[in-house]
């Protein structure tokens, strides 16, 4: 069977629109239902009011019969009673009627019969009161006020006959409606429940859909990020080999530099000579950019071996060394003690190198010249370190280009180097899930601040 | 210093002649004995009309070779009854840990990363010069 694709729009929709249906189904039966119920009042209503009437006729004339016979005006009691029930039921049935078809009709032909035998009645009554016995006699006798009641009955009964049929019609036409309307919202109710559970079904199985879609999203990044992590490792891997490639033949250039140097010096002129160490010194800084080059790749790619590290103590023997390799130099180093970190210790060790060896080149020729390291406050991470000195400084304005390899703020007839460190130590401290960021200005020192993910035990 | 003939394996005519070079500059007047590469030296070591198997001072090798490469060189040369004993200095621009440890692993007496430069690089095969052709008592001859 082909399954016909309905939108959800149009499913909710349709629930929507059943369960309308139904509250309004509902509620078409509960008014038949009391239409019901009241229409069975209504024929009772009818019937009780027209025999009340009738009751209220037949003491009226007992009473005048009695007081007639005996002339004791205490029969005349019923009479009076019926005198003041009569009006009320009469009305009381007047606002009944209009529920029975033609029932104004036999109402106004009662109320005319009811009207004549009172007058009749009250005829009688002032006749013997008027101590004209006879004449009230006569006129009883005359049978009209039988004929009279007799008309009444009649006509109450006709009303009543009428006043039952049209409520049990009513009854019956109500009846077949709340059937329909029973079973109508019984209908909905199935079909609202099916949409119901078509829509369910099709929201679980839309929910499973989106689970294996994102189990799959989830797959696939994974994948990317290993695909992405082997491109990154193939690149390093090329650099390395390249780096490492131009070693042979940069070592010949050297090579027979020096030979032609050796061998045939003596052939060569001044300029000749000259010539030649230049070829040897270019030689030595290539040689020396192709080293960083691959000490830069190696810090990325060196297995990480995360410990305790003093950082303080490190920073001494960093500084006891350049102090050693240069004692000719005055300069102020001020530790900060018991700084401490996790991280890799040879990795740490050479950021710190690169920091404290870069302060110590561009504090040369300054008259009181200070290094220092300490931690600042990290704001978000565990520690913040700085090593600041009062050298040369940079100019804030190219201070993103102060971590980027081989980049240079001094010429290197100023202050030698490749523009290696400060890029390896980036990517060492970004390796260690820390930053770095500089702070300096022209001639007002320079202050390199790193951040590492976690603080090393306190000192004891 | 002996005079016993030395060994050097390897590819790059360059390197192979600032090599011999260094070694006469810096007095090393051992004959040398070359290999352009693995299956070459292979042959030469242990081929129908080997000569300098037994009595070899030193073997210089590099690892990236062509055809047979560096590190199955020392592993022949150090299964073989002959020339187990011979000293192999590794003498090579790479400078890997995994390489550095593969080599020691494959017996090897040293590990030399040749310097660019090449007053640099003559210093170094003067200080091999004079470790391993000088100080060094070299091991006894193979028995025949």
């Amino acid at each position: 069977m082909r399954r016909v694709f309905v939108p959800h729009a149009l499913m909710l929709a349709s629930v929507a629109l059943l369960l309308i249906l139904f509250v309004a189904c509902s509620a078409l039966s509960v008014r038949a239902y009391v239409l019901y119920a009241r229409a069975d009042s209504a024929t009772s209503n009818v019937i009780g009011a027209s025999n009340d009437l009738l009751i209220g006729l037949l003491d009226a004339e007992t009473g005048q019969r009695g007081y007639l016979l005996t002339g004791d005006p205490v029969y005349l009691q019923p009479y009076d009673a019926a005198l003041s029930t009569i009006p009320a039921d009469q009305q009381r049935l007047g606002s009944q009627v209009s529920a029975v078809p033609g029932g104004g009709q036999y109402f106004a032909t009662l109320k005319s019969l009811v009207a004549a035998k009172l007058a009749e009645l009250t005829e009688t009554i002032k006749l013997e009161r008027a101590g004209d016995h006879a004449g009230a006699v006569r006129m009883v006798d005359t049978t009209e006020g039988k004929q009279i009641m007799d008309d009444a009955r009649g006509v109450t009964t006709d009303l009543q006959r009428a006043a039952t049929a049209a409520g049990a019609s009513r009854r019956s036409d109500l009846g077949t409606q709340l059937t329909v309307f029973i079973i109508l919202a019984a209908v909905l109710a199935a079909a609202g429940v099916y949409v119901s559970l078509l829509l369910r079904r099709r929201l679980r199985r839309a929910t499973k859909q989106i689970r294996s879609l994102n189990a799959n999203l989830e797959q696939q990044v994974q994948q990317r990020t290993i695909h992405l992590e082997r491109a990154n490792k193939n690149l390093e891997a090329f650099a390395y080999s390249i780096a490492h490639d131009l070693r042979t033949p940069l070592r010949g250039i050297s090579g027979f530099a020096t030979a032609l140097v050796e061998d045939y010096g003596d052939r060569l002129d001044e300029t000749g000579r000259e010539y030649t160490g230049r070829i040897e010194a270019g030689c030595a800084r290539m040689s020396t950019l192709i080293d960083d080059l691959l000490h830069l790749s190696q810090v990325t790619q060196a297995k990480m071996r995360l410990q305790d590290v003093d950082l303080s103590a490190e920073v001494t023997v960093i500084c006891d060394r350049l102090r050693a390799c240069d004692p000719g130099r005055q300069v102020r180093v001020t530790v900060q003690e018991g700084v401490r970190a996790i991280a890799d210790r040879t990795l740490i060790r050479s950021v710190l190198d690169n920091l404290l060896e870069n302060a110590w080149k561009f504090t040369a020729g300054r008259d009181g010249a200070a290094i220092e390291f300490g931690t600042a406050p990290a704001g978000d991470a565990p520690i913040c370190c700085y090593v600041r000195d009062n050298g040369a400084g940079f100019d804030p304005a190219y201070v993103g280009q102060l971590f980027q390899p081989f980049q240079r703020l001094h010429g290197a007839g100023e202050f030698p180097g490749t523009g290696i460190g400060l890029a390896s130590v980036r990517r060492i401290i970004e390796r260690h899930g820390g930053r770095t960021w500089a702070e300096g200005a022209v001639d007002g020192g320079a202050t390199i601040y790193f951040t590492l993910d976690t603080q090393g035990a306190p000192h004891e | 210093m002996n005079d016993q003939p030395i060994m050097l394996i390897e590819d790059n005519p360059d390197d192979r002649d600032l090599t011999i070079r260094a070694f006469k500059k810096n007095g090393i007047l051992n004959p040398v004995t070359v290999a352009s590469n693995g299956a070459e030296a292979l042959t030469m070591l242990f081929g129908d009309d080997h000569r300098d198997q037994g009595n070899l001072a030193l073997i210089l090798l590099d690892l990236k070779l062509p055809k047979v490469d560096g590190l199955e060189v020392l592993r022949r040369i150090r299964a073989d009854q002959r020339t187990r004993l011979i000293p192999v200095l590794v003498l090579t621009s790479a400078k890997e840990e995994d390489d550095l440890r593969t080599t020691y692993e494959h017996g090897a007496n040293g590990y030399v990363r040749k310097p660019v430069t090449f007053s640099q690089f003559s210093e170094a095969v003067h200080t091999i010069g004079l470790c391993w052709l000088l100080l060094n008592q070299p091991p006894p001859d193979p028995p025949p």
